[in-house]
């Protein structure tokens, strides 16, 4: 960051002011005015590593390749923000909008979007290891060949996102709802899902070698080929799931709804199926 | 607070190596194997090893200690009777490193020695629990004690806790308390 975090100049304001301005964005007259600055000085390559951006409010906004690592945008409304190649790296999003986003190749290490409303983002191949997305809204957002080792995602809407290739592992989805989310030949290697809502979810050739789906709504999923080797199912709900040449190599089963799961092929041996809910015909 | 996990070949165990970011002092915990991968992360941020912090005395958290002696001049803090101790912690020591304040907790059940140790919302529960599970135990004894340990030590702490258990991914106190099988009454 090139300038020093000032305090709004308005008399009696308690808030900071925003970057290359000396208000808060409630203060500010030439907002119009800030956005021309704004998308002018991330052209030229200025770095706002550090900013304020708290409370900003501006669609369609135009910021790719920015440089706003550890910069403060919480509560910030950028709806339809083209951020693509951005470096967001530990920065604070908490509660911002930004449905609707071009964040493809952003690096977003470390950053903070709880409770941030994210629907139909598109973080394809973003770098988010460590992020947080606790409790974010990122219904049919696209994170196709991201990197999200070890984020957090517990009780995120997911529902319709697309994860497919995309490296989740270590990840917290635990009371993630993320039915018809598709996370087909992704790494969920070693990840949470306990409780998650995955029904209709697809995993086709994932990787859920060590994962923990504990009591997750697996209803009707699509596991087809999928490598679930010590994958930790105890009491989640797998009716209807289709599980076809599936590796269940030491998976635990235990108190596991299978009913009309398709196990066709599917790989049992050393399994724990211990209180599971089998069809006759498979028992 | 710098904080790295370490993902050990043997056992899947969980390695964790945690550092005061103000004077760069680190401590270890569960050094189940010491390996290049971690070493390198200690000289690589210039950090100080002065603590191997051990949550229980299996050898898939411990079978580091020898080789890391020979590389670094650490001291070892454990639960009592562990052979290669050198301080002996109780429940609600306090053990310091640079500015970090780590917070012992003694949750009996997995082993009679287990330890738990709290770093703001960080805590690391060895193999007391895991993300929709418990650590194995022998008997019904051991179990009751594992779940008063959880129930009475690990809960309290609050739904924003983090826990890093010794296998497997991060979980939170809130994910456990509402869907762990086994803390379901």
């Amino acid at each position: 960051m090139t300038e020093k975090i000032k305090s709004c100049q308005h008399e009696g304001c308690r808030f900071k002011a925003i970057a290359l301005a000396d208000y808060c964005w409630f203060h500010l007259e030439a907002k119009d005015h800030y956005r021309g600055d704004l998308e002018l000085r991330v052209q030229m390559g200025y770095d706002l590593s550090g900013a304020n951006l708290t409370r900003i409010i501006l669609e369609n906004v135009r910021l790719p390749n920015a440089k706003l690592a550890g910069a403060d945008l919480s509560g910030a409304r950028l709806v339809g923000v083209d951020l693509s190649d951005a470096d967001l790296a530990g920065a604070e999003l908490r509660g911002c909008d930004m449905r609707f986003s071009r964040l493809s190749r952003l690096q977003g290490s470390g950053a903070r979007f709880e409770g941030a409303f994210l629907a139909e983002c598109n973080f394809e191949f973003a770098q988010l290891s460590d992020a947080n997305f606790s409790q974010a809204d990122l219904r049919g957002a696209r994170f196709v060949g991201a990197s999200l080792y070890r984020a957090r995602l517990d009780f995120a809407i997911l529902e319709g996102a697309d994860f497919s290739t995309a490296d989740l592992s270590f990840a917290i989805l635990g009371g993630a709802h993320a039915s018809t989310a598709c996370f087909n030949e992704a790494d969920l290697s070693r990840s949470n899902l306990v409780g998650a809502d995955l029904e209709e979810a697809t995993f086709v050739q994932a990787n859920l070698f060590y994962s923990r789906p504990g009591r997750a709504k697996l209803k009707k999923a699509d596991l087809t080929n999928a490598r679930l080797e010590r994958t930790i199912f105890r009491e989640a709900d797998l009716s209807g799931a289709g599980l076809e040449d599936a590796d269940l190599t030491g998976a635990v089963l235990e108190r596991a709804v299978l009913l009309g799961a398709d196990l066709t092929n599917a790989n049992l041996e050393g399994a724990n199926t211990d209180g599971a809910v089998l069809d006759e015909e498979a028992e | 607070m710098i904080l790295e996990h370490f993902l050990l070949s043997v056992n899947e165990t969980n390695c964790y190596v945690i550092a005061c970011s103000d004077t760069n002092e680190a401590a270890v915990i569960d050094p189940g194997e010491w390996n290049d991968q971690i070493s390198s992360f200690l000289s690589e941020h210039g950090l100080d090893l002065k603590l191997v912090l051990i949550t229980h005395s299996h050898h898939d958290h411990t079978g580091g200690l020898e080789a890391l002696k020979k590389e670094w001049n650490v001291s070892v803090a454990a639960s009592p009777g562990g052979t290669s101790t050198d301080r002996e912690l109780a429940d609600g020591d306090i053990v310091e490193v640079g500015n970090l304040r780590i917070k012992v907790l003694e949750t009996p059940g997995h082993t009679e020695d287990s330890l738990t140790f709290v770093i703001g919302c960080d805590v690391f529960c060895g193999d007391l629990m895991f993300a929709g599970s418990v650590g194995g135990v022998s008997d019904q004894e051991s179990f009751d004690r594992e779940i008063c340990s959880i129930r009475d030590k690990i809960l309290p702490l609050g739904d924003d806790m983090i826990l890093h258990p010794g296998h497997g991914p991060a979980t939170t106190v809130q994910l456990e308390r509402i869907f762990n099988p086994f803390l379901i009454p």
